[in-house]
């Protein structure tokens, strides 16, 4: 087997080879000399051989490690080896298998979302024609491409989103997110850094952003996250009563982070309007949506001393600063549109393949 | 002409003063007394040898009696707040590491040092412990986006030790781009802690700022950084700015030189109402220094 078709992966990761074993799907890796060495090197079929077992925990840990390398060999190897790989139990098993290495794919595609987006984009491209293979779209394709959506709006490309967006509407041009999509684009303009030369930032343009979100929102299921992002765009308009008013349109649904973000940008607007103590009261029913979110904590901890009630706020920060790794925090990835949400349809996503 | 630089470092601090042998137990907000620390240049040189006779201290424009206490031998809490986004990737994660060891060193053994590392998100990587229990080497990985502000915070927001000075010295090379919280929350929250912040800011030799890739949230240009130096000032600390070729542990170690040649003034506040933001002004008698002081405390 050549090295360039194999994703190295440290000692720690030797474990996923041995729960292979104990399920007996590598027993040539067994026979062979390769689980002796240091790295130990996993064939990209076996790795799908798991992750289409069910193991997919162990799979997405392997392929962050690995992440660290180079992911390019992955993508050649899927792409030479996956459609066999599919068709190599028969027919009946063929859709799941398709589905376990789109799926597949798109976590490597994750994992290389920082480091190696073009590499990622490929790979998603190509997971993508997969899924769009069979005649009809079905609901578990079209979580698919909500997940597609997701990571490319994760690494803010605004053009392989038109490309993909293109796509999705071929398959399913109802899809109501196609529209807070293409909102997001027009966010994008707003958050745009750099914006002149002296990095300057001169406030964005709301007047695009704003009416491709309330259009995003003619959309019943939209309604949650536009009111979230025009909530956020009316605050830093300083308009801290309309902001407060969308916010309010945000009632807890599947999404935790949503509710995380309306409630600390609620408790800052409320902050900015001298209501320290309903500020106070915001912060902390963020932390009950994420608990441990570093920023409602940092916010609920800064208002509570601000108003001489140290003790709370010192313990609140000694603890946070404890967590070691700290919880995942939706506002870090609040710019990334529904990359928020990736995690979520991947569950769904396995969930299809179980 | 003979340039005579005061440089007044201030800490407001409260203590029972009725009981002074319990000055050092009490860094704490009481109703009942407030300890100021002091360090006077010359120069740039330190100034030692001043008595509580050398000082006039108002607190809201009512001159003030006070004792003073020489800080040399005080053991010091130090905070140490450090930079890991991913612009610290590499070599200069390495380097950080290596001055993070160089700054223990120049600890006295009863001084103690907590470590906290920021880029998206902070983390205590070691807590508060005297020099000789500190971990080697610390287990910080660079990566991510620049919470900034948010680490300044966590820093500001913790508590400092009954009877121990707390200097909290902030090294970042980048700008923010995450923080949703901004130099104003950093200079309001700043009049209120207990510490002494110090911010060094290690920039590039061309002065310019370096892009950053990761974060999100609009940068604000280097606006935030007047708030910063409000901030530090108003704790009687200081915005540095560095050379990012220069050693780090050179400018920790005048920060904290200077600081322990400095003075706590002690007193209590008498005929000022108690509640509510308390104006200081602090001088040295007779002398022309240009005196750089902590601007306030919040009375109990």
């Amino acid at each position: 087997m050549p090295a360039a078709d194999t994703l190295a992966v440290d000692m720690a990761s030797r474990r996923i080879l041995v729960i292979a074993l104990l399920l007996g799907a590598l027993a040539p890796v067994a026979a062979g000399p390769r689980a002796t060495q240091d790295p130990v090197n996993v064939t990209v079929t076996e790795m799908l051989e798991l992750y289409d077992l069910g193991e997919f925990e162990i799979v997405r840990d392997a392929v962050r490690n690995a992440s660290r390398g180079d992911l390019s060999v992955v993508l050649t190897a899927l792409k030479r080896d996956a459609d066999a790989w599919i068709r190599a139990d028969g027919d009946a098993p063929r859709g799941r298998r398709r589905l376990a290495a789109g799926v597949f794919a798109l976590e490597v595609a994750d994992a290389a979302l920082d480091g190696q987006w073009l590499d990622a984009l490929d790979l998603l491209e190509w997971a993508c024609g997969l899924m769009r293979s069979q005649p009809r779209g079905s609901e578990i394709e079209r979580t698919f491409h909500l997940a597609g959506i997701a990571l490319i709006e994760g690494a803010r490309d605004l053009r392989a989103l038109d490309g993909h967006l293109i796509h999705v509407k071929a398959r399913f041009p109802d899809e109501p997110r196609i529209l807070l999509a293409q909102a997001f684009k027009a966010e994008t303009e707003y958050w745009r850094l750099f914006r002149s030369l002296d990095f300057g930032y001169d406030g964005g343009d709301a007047s695009i952003a704003v009416p491709a979100l309330r259009k995003a929102a003619a959309r019943k299921e939209n309604g949650r996250e536009v009111n979230l992002r025009l909530g956020f765009l009316a605050f830093q308009e300083d308009a801290y009563d309309v902001a407060l008013s969308d916010l309010a349109k945000v009632p807890p649904g599947d999404d935790p982070g949503q509710l995380y973000l309306a409630h600390v940008i609620g408790g800052w607007a409320l902050e900015k309007q001298k209501k320290a103590n309903e500020a106070i009261h915001a912060y902390r029913a963020a932390l009950e949506a994420i608990p441990g979110g570093q920023v409602a904590t940092l916010h609920l901890s800064a208002a509570l001393y601000a108003t001489d009630r140290r003790a709370e706020a010192d313990a609140l920060v000694e603890a946070m600063l404890r967590v070691d790794p700290p919880p995942p925090d939706p506002w870090r990835i609040f710019g990334y549109g529904d990359y928020r949400r990736l995690p979520m349809l991947i569950e769904t996503l396995r969930k299809g393949i179980q | 002409m003979t340039r005579v630089m005061g440089i007044l470092v201030v800490l407001a601090v409260m203590w029972p003063a009725t009981d002074f042998s319990r000055v050092h137990q009490t860094f704490r907000s009481s109703a009942h007394g407030v300890g100021v620390t002091v360090s006077v240049r010359n120069r740039n040189a330190p100034v030692g040898g001043l008595s509580a006779a050398d000082f006039e201290l108002t607190d809201n424009t009512v001159p003030q009696t006070v004792t003073a206490i020489a800080l040399e031998t005080t053991p010091l809490d130090v905070t140490l707040v450090l930079d890991a986004s991913g612009s610290m990737a590499g070599g200069a994660i390495e380097a950080m590491r290596k001055d993070v060891r160089t700054i223990t060193g120049l600890l006295r053994p009863d001084d103690r040092l907590r470590v906290v590392s920021f880029a998206a998100r902070a983390i205590e990587v070691q807590p508060m412990q005297l020099r000789g229990e500190t971990v080697s080497p610390l287990p910080i990985e660079a990566a991510g986006a620049t919470a900034f502000f948010h680490g300044l915070i966590a820093a500001l927001l913790q508590p400092s030790a009954p009877g121990r000075p707390h200097v909290i010295v902030v090294i970042s090379d980048g700008a923010d781009n995450l923080s949703l919280l901004d130099g104003t929350d950093v200079r309001e929250l700043a009049r209120r802690s207990d510490a002494i912040l110090h911010v060094v800011r290690r920039q590039q030799r061309s002065g310019n700022v370096r892009l950053i890739l990761w974060g999100w949230f609009p940068f604000t240009g280097l606006a935030g950084l007047s708030d910063v130096r409000e901030a530090a000032e108003a704790t009687g600390g200081r915005l540095l700015s560095e050379d990012v070729s220069r050693p780090l542990p050179e400018a920790f170690k005048r920060t904290i030189d200077e600081f322990r040649a400095g003075y706590v003034l002690w007193f209590t506040p008498a005929g000022v109402a108690g509640p509510g933001w308390h104006d200081l002004t602090v001088k040295v008698k007779g002398r022309n220094y240009d005196i750089h002081a902590r601007r306030g405390y919040f009375g109990g």
